[in-house]
């Protein structure tokens, strides 16, 4: 698959690249911030898009609602990637896009977990 | 003048100096009365003394009871007729004398109809007096009345009406305009009180907004670095990025594991935190319980499985729905699970049983065939990060805090956890739910969306 990988802590963006790539054998495009990941979205096709919840210049939950609202042609589905666990920022996830991943993951099952969450919302 | 106090201490000495004023001009206007008539009767024997003497018997001892007579009389005119009189007995002229008794006489007679005048008149302003000792302290009662009717008794009720609204959690009322007296100090005293109270209240709410946020940004802050470590650590024991060693893995299995019980250790802390914070905001929906304990158990399987312990779950006949917060009830049910296999020997059976307790109540019951817990630490388990030793004597690999928890979100829904359990003989954890009933089938069809 080509995935975007919205994520601004670059230890993450190392450890997340190695994995999908590695493991899963995806192609990863990375974008550090939330104007960046909105700009690479709209401008190619990917297969999914990883946000992080918190990215500077818009946070995940923004990019999402402005790709969805801004996107010509078919829109890839999102998993949000997020160190917050409320049932109100859960739900805010789940009503925007496909998946939610609770930080910290396991790099170990990041691959079964997107593999899951993709296969549950086709 | 201002205060009530000077007023009614006022308006009680003016009633009791006007009753006594009054009172007094009273008594001694019947004091005059009775001098009036005293002499009036005088008036009277004197007369009769003077018809009764006869001038040719001179006598000494008439002469003095005339002397003394005379000496009686104040009036001008009547002493100058008692002299005439008295003169006329000296002189011995028998003619003289009797004319000078009918002058007595006479003078005697318009004396006594004076009396008879100012006794009326005495007596009307007895009258007088006697009215105004009863209307005077009567008005001067009714004012009194009246100040301590209006001015006190009526704020008091009225005070105390509003200081009951505090019972119930109302603080807004506030006196727009207090007078200038002890009622006025009491009520401005209540404004100063509630003012104080809903301050105090508006701290709290914020101190506990304050913890809330706290909480959430430390948890944020403390996920993110364990991210990464969680991350490389991953990476480094999948040999992605390259063999090691099996010391070197065993290091790194090591660190993986402390990593995780560090994040369920934030997870809790968490949780806790928030059910302290009572911001939870539990959801309070009828549930199906059958499905809610199925559904749980069979989350646990694998658990089960791995510590070779057996599940088994005990139905009452009827299906059973409570009104609770089904996720929270889930985490209850699924702590005291995995505290039962945690617990229990190997082969072991792990039973979950629920029924009604009575028309209120409903209690949830987890067995296991562990050790059991000796009295003393059937207490301490449900305190905050307190273990005890599994059913090998391991330090069980916990963060301490399920219990806590689960204690915490019990408490929440108004129902009771504890644990019944001798040493040897295993141990029964459970807690109560304060609303059920059976499930009916119209029911069925609403909550088929529910259970699942």
């Amino acid at each position: 698959m080509k995935i975007l990988l919205a994520e601004d802590d670059p230890n993450i963006v190392m450890i997340a690249k190695m994995v999908l790539s590695k493991v899963g054998g995806h192609d990863v495009d990375v974008a550090v911030d939330g104007g960046e990941a909105l700009h690479k979205a709209l401008a190619n096709a990917y297969d999914l898009i990883l946000l992080d919840g918190m990215m500077p210049v818009h946070p995940g939950v923004e990019v999402c609602k402005r790709y969805q609202e801004q996107k010509q042609g078919p829109q890839a589905p999102i998993i949000f990637l997020s160190a917050k666990s409320s049932p109100e920022d859960i739900s805010t996830f789940m009503s925007l896009g496909a998946g939610y991943i609770q930080k910290p993951f396991d790099p170990k099952s990041l691959c079964s977990c997107i593999d899951d969450i993709l296969r549950q919302a086709a | 003048m201002k205060t009530l106090k000077a007023k009614i201490n006022i308006l009680v000495l003016a009633v009791i100096g006007s009753a006594g004023f009054f009172g007094f001009m009273s008594y001694e206007m019947d004091r005059k009365i009775s001098y009036i008539q005293s002499l009036a009767v005088e008036s009277l024997s004197l007369r009769d003394a003077i018809s009764d003497i006869k001038p040719e018997k001179k006598n000494q001892e008439v002469l003095q009871r005339l002397k003394a007579i005379k000496s009686r009389l104040k009036e001008p005119e009547r002493r100058r007729a008692a002299s005439d009189l008295i003169q006329a007995y000296n002189a011995n002229n028998r003619r003289l004398f009797y004319t000078r008794a009918r002058q007595f006489d006479k003078i005697e007679r318009s004396f006594f109809k004076k009396t008879q005048i100012a006794f009326q008149i005495a007596r009307k302003r007895l009258k007088f007096y006697l009215f105004m000792t009863a209307l005077i302290p009567g008005f001067l009662l009714f004012i009194l009345f009246y100040y301590v009717n209006v001015g006190i008794l009526s704020p008091l009720q009225t005070l105390s009406s509003r200081m009951m609204e505090f019972l119930i959690d109302q603080y807004t009322f506030r006196f727009s305009t207090p007078p200038n007296n002890e009622i006025g100090n009491l009520e401005r005293t209540f404004n100063s009180l509630a003012q104080k109270v809903l301050n105090n209240m508006d701290e709290l709410k914020a101190l506990d907004r304050a913890k809330s946020e706290f909480v959430s940004i430390a948890s944020h802050e403390l996920r993110t670095p364990l991210t990464s470590i969680k991350g490389s650590l991953g990476l480094l024991s999948s040999n992605i990025v390259g063999e090691m060693n099996q010391e070197a893995k065993d290091m790194v299995l090591v660190a993986e594991q402390e990593t995780d019980r560090l994040v369920r250790l934030i997870n809790d802390m968490l949780d806790l935190a928030k059910i302290e914070a009572r911001s939870l905001n539990l959801k309070r929906e009828w549930s199906s319980l059958r499905d809610l304990i199925k559904k749980t158990s069979q989350g646990m399987q694998g658990f089960a499985s791995a510590a070779k312990v057996h599940l088994q779950v005990v139905e009452p006949i009827q299906e059973l729905e409570a009104l609770m917060d089904a996720d929270r009830v889930q985490q209850v049910i699924t702590n005291l699970i995995s505290n039962a296999i945690k617990y229990s020997p190997e082969e072991g059976i792990v039973t979950i049983e629920y029924m009604p307790l009575d028309e209120q109540r409903i209690g949830i019951t987890i067995s296991d065939q562990g050790k059991g817990i000796s009295d003393e630490n059937k207490a301490l388990i449900f305190q905050k990060f307190r273990q005890a030793t599994d059913s090998n004597n391991h330090l069980v690999k916990g963060t301490g805090l399920g219990l806590a928890i689960s204690k915490a979100l019990v408490e929440e829904h108004e129902g009771e956890i504890g644990v019944r359990s001798k040493l040897g003989e295993g141990s029964t954890f459970y807690f109560t739910l304060k609303q059920w009933r059976v499930r009916s089938t119209e029911k069925d069809q609403r909550n088929s969306g529910e259970a699942a």
